[in-house]
Formats: structure tokens, C-alpha cells, sequence
């Protein structure tokens, strides 16, 4: 399981896939996730990760052969562990080539892999040339991304027929969110069925939507069946640490010791400092 | 009542114990773990991609997770 917030980020998920070959592990070795020759290649690099007792450690890139070339804070926020993915590839772009399957497949398939890579300019125009649901569909979430709402609505608009109608609403549902509708977005994201793929990330934002309406117990229900009712996933642990936060009395600190309340899934660690889907807008 | 540490801070490190191997990837967030670090380091070299390395001082539990 890894923290709810910057690794469970659908672009850096994305950047991760198509670039980096990401590898986590326990630097005790009395730990379940420990690997003895990642310790070994880790602390020759990093000495202060050698002791008894060390500081949180960053996240390391690093080459094949161990040497460091970057590195971000362990509680960087999403746009940081993005920006420091990018600075690195920038500053040594050998690392940066494209593999040979990128320049197949379709064009819909090509602009993923440039939305993946962050180049959300050149994806767009690409899935602009196709006249499919599903690439309107990609051309909203980019333009969300860029923070072109109403170019986004028009995409959407343009989206008939039955097959993607709930990936059309959870899709309206986000630009609500980042417009503060928060009653609209719960009117969108109500009845997305749980048999749809993006059914944990509709009740996510369904939690949300009663946060931010200062419902917290409400919300918390609708976190809590999620969290115990579903399969893990990334929306699973976000919802998990909203969850522990939104109980937690304002101003809490987390200290990330044992005396920490755990999540529903019964972890302190993953969470991260805070989550900031639960910033009063 | 004693105060007892599950360190993000801090972290006991010991050698005293290693597992047999690193469980298999116990995260369902999506993110694509390549494990154990051999075969990521492998993959890094036969695909000239970066290692992204996520050490863990908090300790993990049985499944891997933290």
C-alpha cells in the first residue's frame, strides 16, 4: 500500500508508467517489504540512511547502476513529486526517450501517452482530430486540467448515447468540484452504479460533496461504506485518510507515531500529512 | 504511559532479521512497483528508464504495506 496522496495521483501514475520504473522497500530489514540489495545500492548512496534511527527518507531517482540524480521530500505535495519527476527527466533527458510502442497505436492511444507525459497541449490537439466519445472525453479531462471549464462542458456536451454517460457525469461532477458546486457535483456523482469502473472515485467525491457542505458525519459514512465495502484502490486509501482526518479535532497534527489514530484499513503511515481535498474553500 | 514510536522520524534499523523475500506488491493504487529491486534494476537498464525509490522508514506490516 502506498500513500494516499502524491503515488495515488493519476499523473503521476501516468509519468511513472511511461518513464521511471518505481520500486519502494523497507529500510529495516526486519521489515515485510524489505529488500537487502535496494538497502545495500540505497545507503551506499545516501549515508544518512545508514544508522539505527534516520530521518523520514526522501524519494530517490536514481540509475540502474544506484547513482542518485534527484530527489523530492517524502511529504512533497502532488505538484512537487510531479515537478521533480519532470526536473529530473529534464536534466537527464537519455532518460527521457520514448519507447518504440509510443509511436504506435491509434491516435486516441498516442494522445494518452502524451497526456501521460504531461504534454497536455500537444494531447489535446491530437485527440481533437478524432471524433470519438471516448476522445472528447479525454479532451474535457485536459482541458479541467488546464482550467478551461467551459471548453470542457463544451466537449462533454457533444458526448451522446448510453456508454460513457457516467464517465460523462463523474467528469461534470470534477469540474463542479473545482468550481465549489459541491451540490451539483453530489446531483452528478448520486447514481453512478458500483459495477462502473470509476465507481470508488465517484463515491470519493460523493463524500466530498457532503464535506464541503459541512456534512462531515455524512460524509464520513459515505467514505466509511467505501473503505470497508470495496476492494483497495487508490480511491479506497484516499478516502481512508479523509476519513481519519475528518475525525480528527481542527489543527490535529499528525505525528506519524504509533499514537497515531489509524485509518479503517488499519495504517498510519500511507497517508500523508493532509489531505488536501479537505481545504475549507 | 510509555511512548512508544512507529517512526516516520525515526526508525529502528536492524539487521537482525531478513525475510525469506519482499511480499508481493501489496499496493492497489495503481502505481506500477517493479519488485524486487533486482528485476527493477533489470527493467531500469533493458528499458534506460530511472529507478523511482520509495524507502520506507515506518516499518511495514505483514502485507508489505505501511
Amino acid at each position: 500500500m502506498l500513500r494516499a496522496g502524491p503515488f495515488s495521483d493519476e499523473d503521476v501514475q501516468a509519468l511513472a508508467k511511461l518513464r521511471f520504473v518505481p520500486f519502494y522497500f523497507d529500510l529495516s530489514n526486519a521489515g515485510a517489504a524489505a529488500d537487502k540489495d535496494a538497502r545495500a545500492v540505497v545507503v551506499k548512496a545516501r549515508k544518512n540512511l545508514r544508522g539505527m534511527a534516520v530521518d523520514t527518507p526522501p524519494i530517490l531517482f536514481m540509475s540502474a547502476e544506484g547513482e542518485v540524480l534527484g530527489d523530492v521530500a517524502n511529504y512533497a505535495d502532488t505538484k512537487a513529486v510531479l515537478a521533480a519527476m519532470q526536473k529530473v527527466l529534464q536534466q537527464h533527458p537519455q532518460y527521457d526517450q520514448p519507447s518504440p510502442s509510443e509511436s504506435e497505436g491509434t491516435p486516441l492511444q498516442r494522445a494518452l501517452v502524451l497526456a501521460g507525459l504531461q504534454q497536455f497541449d500537444d494531447a489535446l490537439a491530437l485527440a481533437t482530430t478524432v471524433d470519438e466519445p471516448a476522445a472528447r472525453l479525454l479532451c474535457a479531462r485536459l482541458l479541467r486540467k488546464q482550467g478551461k471549464a467551459a471548453a470542457a462542458r463544451e466537449h462533454l456536451d457533444k458526448i451522446t448515447g448510453a456508454e460513457l454517460v457516467h464517465d460523462v457525469a463523474i467528469e461534470r461532477s470534477l469540474l463542479a468540484w473545482h468550481a465549489g458546486e459541491f451540490a451539483a457535483m453530489a446531483d452528478l456523482l448520486r447514481d453512478v452504479p458500483s459495477e462502473h469502473a470509476r465507481y470508488s472515485e465517484a463515491r470519493y467525491h460523493f463524500g466530498l460533496s457532503w464535506f464541503h457542505r459541512d456534512d462531515t458525519e455524512q460524509a464520513r459514512a459515505v467514505w466509511k461504506e467505501l473503505v470497508t465495502g470495496r476492494p483497495q484502490d487508490r480511491w479506497v486509501y484516499r478516502a481512508d485518510w479523509a476519513f481519519v482526518e475528518s475525525g480528527s479535532k481542527p489543527g490535529n497534527v499528525r505525528t506519524f507515531r504509533s499514537t497515531d489514530k489509524a485509518g479503517l484499513l488499519g495504517r498510519i503511515g500511507y497517508m500523508g500529512r493532509n489531505n488536501p481535498d479537505l481545504k475549507r474553500r | 504511559m510509555p511512548h512508544r514510536f512507529l517512526p516516520s522520524l525515526t526508525v529502528l534499523v536492524t539487521a537482525a532479521f531478513v525475510p525469506a523475500q519482499n511480499p508481493a506488491c501489496a499496493d492497489h493504487s495503481g502505481m506500477p512497483w517493479v519488485h524486487p529491486f533486482t528485476k527493477a534494476k533489470e527493467t531500469a537498464a533493458a528499458q534506460n528508464r530511472l529507478l523511482l525509490v520509495k524507502p520506507i522508514a515506518f516499518g511495514t506490516s505483514a502485507d508489505g504495506g505501511w
